[in-house]
Formats: C-alpha cells, sequence, structure tokens
C-alpha cells in the first residue's frame, strides 16, 4: 500500500535558522501518527508546511501520490486541521463559524446546517450554538475548532494539541474519536507534549528534535531500540541535552539560596 | 449578517461576478468570506470605540452604524473650509482634511479588522485559492472604505449641490473617488514604509501612536478649527498662483473640480484634472501590482512566529532596557524596597507598555496641548504685554492663563490614575491575592509614586521652566500654591481612586459613573483652589504660606496611603 504522506528530505530555515534539518517520513491510510518532540523542535512547522500554510520550504511533500507545492487546494480539501491555539474568529457564533468553514470545503447549506447541529450536540455545545464565542472557555473553542476540523469528514486530520483545555470526558471523547477515525481509514497525524495520550492513540510513533526525526517506530519497536521505558523516559533519554536532574537542582538551588 | 449597510454594499461589490470568476475567484468562497468578515467588522471595537475612554458593557453589534455616524460627522466638521471664501483655497482644503481624515481611519482601522493574523490559521488551510482570498481581502476592504467615504462626503455633496448646482455635484462625485484611490495608495505606502524600516511586530505600538495622534487631532480641529475660522482673515486667505502649490496634491483636485465645474479649459485646470486622473491610478496600478501582497504578507506577519525573531529581540531588549533603568533609578530615589518598589516598576512597565491602558489615557497629553493652545491662543498678547518684574500691568486673561497651566498639569495624572485599575487581561491579576502582602496600602503607594512620577513631575517641570522663563521668578510664589494646590489634588483623588490595585479590574466593570469621577472632582476641586489663588494671586507672601501647608496636607494623604487594608479593595 503506497504512503498517504510521503515526505523526503524536508528542510525549512526562518532566516539562518534551520529548523527543519532533512525529515523523512512516510505514513499509511488508516494510522494514527504521534508527533512529540520538545518546544522549538520543529513540530508546528512541519504541521504549518502539510497544512500549505508555508511553501518555503526545500525537499518533497506528497500526499496522495500529489506534490503539496503544486495541487496545494486539492490537498486542502482533503486535510482538515485543527490548530494549536484556540484561534478562531470569536465574536462569531459556533454555528455562524461552522457554516463558515462548510461553505470554505463546498459543503452544500443543507449538510452544514445538519452536520453542525450533529457536532455541536456530541460535544455538549448545543445549547450555546447561538452565542457568541468570545465569552466561550479555552475547552469550549477547542471543541469547535475540533468540529471545524472533522465538519468536511477530511481523509487526513492533523490535530496540533488538540486536547488543550478540555475537561476529562471531552478528552475521552477526543480519543475515542481517534481510534474510531483510524479505523474507517482516515489518517491522523497528532502533535502533542502529552506523552500519555500519544502513547495510548498513536500507531506509530515520531520524536523530532532540533529540526531531525531521533525516533521513528510504534512504541513496541521503540521500546525494543531503546529499552523497556515509558514514552516521557525515551523523550527524555533522546532530547534532554544535559541532564534532566541537573536543571532540577539548579531550581532547588536557586530556591534555597 | 444583519446590516443592511453591509448588506447593499456586499450585493453592489458582488456584481461584477464574471469579472471575478475570470480571475479565478470562487464565488462562494468569496461570498462566504465577506459576509463572515462585514459580520464580525459589526461586533468588533474599532480603532474608534477603543479610543473611547469607557467601555460599554452592552455588546458592540452596530460598529458599522458607529463608523458610519462617525465618518459623517467628520464630513459635517470639514465643512468648515467651506468658510473659506476662494474656491481653490476652499476645496484645496476641504480635499486636504478629507483625504488625512480619511487616512486616519484607513491607518486606525487596517491592522485591527482588515488584516486578521488569524486568518493564517483558519483560512488559509482550506481549499481557497490565493486569487479568491486576495480579490476578499480587496473588496473587504473597497466595502469598508465605502463605509467611511460615502457618509464623509455626502455633507460636502449636499452643501455644493445647494451652492453650486448639479456641475459642482459632478465635479465632487468624480474627485472623491480619485481622492480615495490616491489616499489608499500614500496609506499603503507608508505602511509598507513603516514596515521596511521597523519590524512588523513594532507596527503595532506605531499604529497605537498613530491612534491617539488620531485622536487628539479631532479633539484638536474641533476645538481649533471654529476659532481660526472666526478670524476674519483667514476667511478672506487666498491660496495665490505659486508652482509651489503643485507639490501639495489637494492643490490638484481642488483645480480638477473647478474644471468640472466650470468647463473652462485652462491650462492649470487641465493639470489639475490630469494630475488628479493619472497619479492615483499609477498609485491603484503600483498598489495591485507591487504593494499589495508584500503589504498583506508583511501585515500577516504581525503576530506571526516567523518574525525576524533577532530584529524583534533586539528592538525589545533595547528599548525595554532604557525605561527599566531610568525607572529603577527614580524607584531606587523613592521608594522603599519591597511591594512599594516592586510595584513602583510594575505601574511604570505596565503603563508603557499596556495598548488598552496608553489607547484610554495618552490621548490626553494631546487635549492638554490643544487646551494650552487654546488658553496662548487667547492671551498671547496680553502675556507680551507684561511687566516680568511684579506682574505689573498684568491683566485678568494673563493670570487665567498662567492659573490654567498651573491647574491643567494634573491633569494627565489624573486621568492616568483613574484608569491604572482597568485592564482588558485582569485575569492576571491573580499574583496580588496569592503574595502574603500584609498592606496592599504598600502596593498603592507605589503605584501612585509610578504615576506621580510620569505623568505629574514632568510636565510640572516643563510648565514650572517656561513659567520662569516667561514671566521671571515673580511667579514663583504663584507656582508654589498652584503646585501645592494640584499635588493635594493628585493625591486626595488618588486617595479616593485607590481602592482597586493597579491593572486588575475588566474594563467591562468600569461604570459611567466611576469614569466622570474625575470631572465631578474637578469641577468642585478646581473651584475650591483656584477662586482663592484668582484672588490671592498678587499677594506673594499668603501664596507662599499657604502653599506649604497644601504641599504639606498632599504629602500626609500619600504617606497614609500605605496604611490602605485589604478591606477597602474591590475585586474584578
Amino acid at each position: 500500500m503506497p504512503p498517504i504522506i510521503s515526505i523526503k528530505n524536508l528542510r525549512k530555515s526562518y532566516g539562518s535558522k534551520e529548523v527543519l534539518k532533512g525529515i523523512n517520513l512516510d505514513i499509511y491510510p488508516g494510522q494514527v501518527i504521534g508527533y512529540i518532540g520538545p518546544n522549538g523542535a520543529g513540530k508546528s512547522t512541519t504541521v504549518k508546511i502539510l497544512c500549505g500554510l508555508l511553501s518555503d520550504y526545500t525537499g518533497e511533500v506528497m500526499i496522495k501520490d500529489m506534490d503539496l507545492k503544486t495541487n496545494t487546494l486539492k490537498i486542502k480539501s482533503l486535510i482538515g486541521y485543527v490548530p494549536e491555539l484556540a484561534e478562531l474568529y470569536d465574536v462569531l457564533t459556533p454555528s455562524e463559524f461552522l457554516s463558515f468553514m462548510g461553505a470554505l470545503y463546498n459543503l452544500p447549506a443543507e449538510t452544514i446546517k445538519d452536520r453542525v447541529q450533529k457536532f455541536l450536540s456530541a460535544l455538549g455545545l448545543k445549547d450555546v450554538i447561538d452565542q457568541r464565542m468570545d465569552t466561550f472557555s479555552k475547552g469550549m473553542k477547542q471543541k469547535v475548532l475540533i468540529a471545524s476540523g472533522l465538519l468536511h469528514n477530511p481523509e487526513i486530520v492533523i490535530l496540533d494539541e488538540p486536547l488543550s483545555g478540555l475537561d476529562a470526558n471531552s478528552v475521552l471523547i477526543v480519543k475515542d474519536l481517534i481510534q474510531r477515525l483510524a479505523q474507517e481509514g482516515k489518517t491522523i497525524f497528532y502533535c502533542s507534549h502529552m506523552m500519555d495520550i500519544v502513547e495510548k492513540v498513536s500507531d506509530q510513533i515520531v520524536l523530532i528534535d532540533q529540526g531531525v526525526i531521533v525516533a521513528n517506530g510504534s512504541l513496541a519497536e521503540l521500546k525494543t531500540q531503546l529499552g523497556d521505558k515509558s514514552l516521557e523516559q525515551m523523550f527524555a533519554s533522546l532530547t534532554v541535552h544535559g541532564s534532566l536532574s541537573g536543571a532540577t537542582d539548579e531550581i532547588m538551588d536557586a530556591m534555597n539560596n | 449578517m444583519k446590516n443592511p449597510a453591509n448588506k447593499i454594499l456586499l450585493w453592489l461589490f458582488l456584481l461584477p461576478a464574471t469579472v471575478y470568476r475570470r480571475l479565478g475567484v470562487d464565488m462562494i468562497h468569496l461570498r462566504a468570506i465577506l459576509t463572515a468578515k462585514l459580520t464580525m467588522d459589526d461586533r468588533r471595537t474599532t480603532g474608534f470605540h477603543k479610543m473611547r475612554r469607557q467601555s460599554s458593557e452592552k455588546e458592540i453589534s452596530t460598529a458599522t452604524l458607529l463608523t458610519i455616524f462617525m465618518a459623517l460627522f467628520m464630513g459635517a466638521t470639514i465643512l468648515l473650509t467651506f468658510l473659506l471664501k476662494d474656491d481653490l483655497t476652499r476645496m484645496t482644503f476641504y480635499f486636504a482634511f478629507f483625504g488625512f481624515v480619511l487616512s486616519m481611519f484607513l491607518i486606525t482601522d487596517f491592522s485591527d479588522i482588515l488584516i486578521d493574523p488569524k486568518d493564517n490559521y483558519i483560512i488559509l488551510p482550506k481549499p481557497v485559492s490565493s486569487a479568491t482570498f486576495t480579490v476578499a481581502r480587496l473588496i473587504h476592504l473597497l466595502i469598508h472604505m465605502s463605509k467611511i467615504v460615502i457618509p464623509m462626503a455626502i455633507p460636502g455633496l449636499v452643501v455644493i449641490g445647494i451652492s453650486r448646482g448639479i456641475l459642482g455635484v459632478l465635479g465632487f462625485i468624480i474627485c472623491i473617488p480619485l481622492l480615495t484611490l490616491f489616499t489608499f495608495f500614500i496609506v499603503n505606502a507608508a505602511y509598507l514604509l513603516i514596515i521596511r524600516i521597523f519590524s512588523p511586530a513594532k507596527l503595532n505600538s506605531i499604529i497605537t501612536s498613530m491612534q491617539i495622534v488620531f485622536s487628539v487631532i479631532l479633539y484638536g480641529s474641533y476645538q481649533v478649527l471654529p476659532r481660526l475660522l472666526d478670524q476674519s482673515e483667514l476667511e478672506n486667505m487666498v491660496l495665490y498662483s505659486s508652482n509651489w502649490f503643485w507639490l501639495i496634491p489637494t492643490y490638484w483636485f481642488a483645480k480638477a473640480w473647478i474644471f468640472f465645474h466650470t468647463f473652462s479649459f485652462q491650462l492649470d485646470l487641465i493639470l489639475g484634472v490630469v494630475l488628479s486622473i493619472a497619479v492615483p491610478l499609477v498609485g491603484l496600478w503600483m498598489v495591485i501590482r507591487f504593494l499589495a501582497p508584500t503589504f498583506f504578507r508583511k501585515l500577516s506577519l504581525i503576530h506571526a512566529d516567523s518574525v525576524n525573531e533577532k530584529t524583534r529581540k533586539k528592538n525589545e531588549t533595547r528599548r525595554y532596557s532604557g525605561a527599566t533603568d531610568f525607572a529603577t533609578t527614580i524607584s531606587k530615589l523613592w521608594t522603599k524596597t519591597g511591594p512599594e518598589r516592586e510595584a513602583f516598576l510594575f505601574t511604570w512597565r505596565m503603563t508603557s507598555r499596556s495598548r488598552d491602558f496608553k489607547m484610554r489615557v495618552y490621548p490626553q497629553v494631546g487635549y492638554m496641548l490643544v487646551l494650552l493652545f487654546l488658553f496662548g491662543f487667547r492671551s498671547w498678547k496680553h502675556i507680551l504685554l507684561m511687566d516680568n518684574a511684579d506682574f505689573g500691568g498684568i491683566d485678568d486673561r494673563a493670570i487665567l492663563f498662567i492659573l490654567s497651566i498651573i491647574y491643567i498639569s494634573g491633569f494627565i495624572f489624573m486621568g492616568a490614575i483613574l484608569q491604572l485599575a482597568f485592564t482588558e487581561n485582569f485575569k492576571s491579576a491573580w499574583v496580588y491575592y496569592i503574595a502574603p502582602v500584609t498592606q496592599p496600602g504598600q502596593i498603592l503607594r507605589g503605584a501612585i509614586k509610578a504615576c506621580l512620577s510620569k505623568f505629574f513631575f514632568p510636565i510640572a517641570l516643563v510648565v514650572i521652566l517656561s513659567g520662569l522663563i516667561l514671566f521671571g521668578t515673580a511667579v514663583i510664589p504663584n507656582f508654589l500654591f498652584g503646585f501645592g494646590n494640584v499635588w493635594l489634588m493628585c493625591n486626595m483623588l488618588s486617595w479616593l481612586a485607590m481602592d482597586r490595585l493597579p491593572f486588575s479590574i475588566s474594563i467591562k466593570n468600569q461604570k459611567k459613573g466611576e469614569i466622570s469621577t474625575r470631572n465631578i472632582f474637578m469641577l468642585i476641586a478646581l473651584p475650591i483652589f483656584g477662586i482663592p489663588h484668582y484672588f490671592l494671586f498678587h499677594h506673594p507672601i499668603i501664596l507662599s504660606g499657604l502653599s506649604v501647608i497644601t504641599i504639606t496636607a498632599g504629602t500626609m494623604i500619600l504617606l497614609n496611603t500605605r496604611k490602605i487594608s485589604w478591606k477597602y479593595i474591590k475585586e474584578a
């Protein structure tokens, strides 16, 4: 089976700073990829490139055998994106915002209306469907964003910290949803700092540090390669340059002096 | 989208659908984007809303109507230029004010409304073509400009229609869109120039400064223009023919208007028509071809993380470290270590960096200058005539001028201290409540001292030095008593206002009654302190003696602020 996303030697620089230094990655339909790494590792830059937000990269990104640079619009219609920050037009109501999103994916008005009702009802936002979102909590906004990312039934779902601000029940719903989407053949690119969730939902874990992939495989494969550790321990051993306990010692020293 | 003005404008601008389609625009996407943007415009706070000192608790659902009303009002205000009798002079000034006000509207709204950084995350990941996105932004811009230009032109159109008939209206209808295009080009170029010189991140603070300048100019022109035009020599002012005037673009537009009005084929009028048409069209071409793409791209970087980090950090480090060093020096001289000093530094920094605070307080510096100008404008002849040695020959107008500059010097501090508690970011105030601060009075005193150091002492110093140069040492007793009174008034008001911690209360909780506290206070305090001062103006010994009492009283109040306890503190 050919990969749905194929990334070859992907490089991206901001000025003189190279943030992606040759990423190579193949992702297959129905996979849930956990894309993890410390702050500044290049996760968000990868996500922005996959979503067509950044085009000044070198290397090759093929999605469904289409070059991202030359088929940006077609590829964008295959992707559902849930951004990290609760970035939405919060002076609109959820209903207005999602209708707008649906129109940008060329969904028929009736379909939009129907799906908006169902999504918001499932996410517990039915009562505030016509209320402006500037009064919403971070978690409520995040739920609207999740709905907006799935509204057009995309083949690829890119989730950038999707559980940020969600309550425990909503986290369970989203975790379950990720697995159900994967079962239906959707490809999930899941970018997060939350190791326990990544560990539970991902088929394949990709660990990126300083612009390069430092580990790639299923949890079992990583355990074989790196010793029988938790994902959190593997993450620390591959991305901490120095020692964590050293940093802790410094903090304790600062407090005690 | 409920607003009829938006509906009509959207319908009008979407009429050339065939043209848009040929440009590669997806009409469904275009309509969806514009509908969402116009709905948001109606609900957002515009630059004008931010300039208002109070924040309404009501939802802003009529922002479009308010913009239209403001533009109509400004259009009526610039009609004052119609008092000028000479056609060319009048229209040159009218078009100059029109272009200026329009450019100010555009500058204040460009980044807030038209360039939304959220588009990067919301619209750009969607399958929307760049042609659709660019056309949507341009139409959004044109609709926004129409909401300003049309109402602003209506008063002029009506007056010209009545006084000059159909040909005058025709000239006006031709000139206004050309002037609008020209203004658009200038604003675009100015923005691009600013972005080239400064980092996109710095642009926000420059826009804030421009908004402040705009509000001052609005207030100043409202106050000063009628007075200037009251002077008959100005009324009869005429721009005589000089080649230098061709450097003023609105001079071309005035010539063009005269041409269309009279159809007189004079060379200078034809040249005016050619320039009025050619320059805006060339400008528009430059905007579309070169400026707009760079402009939108660069403006979208304002909040993006791909800003040149190095430049940004360099600028910020330089700016903040400078301000901090100065504030630290003053704080060491004037505050005790601990909460008082930290509150001093915190207040100093926040009043420099908080955009909403600056928008509410800094325009008052301009208002003060306008007031001083007005007082000076009325009394300068009387001041020049007096004898500096003992105020001999001084008349009432000069006395009122001196008293005015003394008592106005406290206005900005009073505005700042009343606004100090209010912020959009009030949730950050948790820091006060989790820290084991036993006496919030220490924080309050630090904050008051920072405001005094920043908003009162520098102004007082400038006034004192200018006064000494202008009036000589004879003014000292009056300055002592006057500034003693202002010192006392400032501290009294601080005492009244200081039942909340700095930057701890939501702007939405600012009640209308509280906003007028300063006005009521000034209404009561000014006569109480000012009238005795007026009658004691020529009694230096009494003034000097009384000043000891007022300065001591003010200082006592400030010292006692530190005793304020938690039970007097209001929370968000």
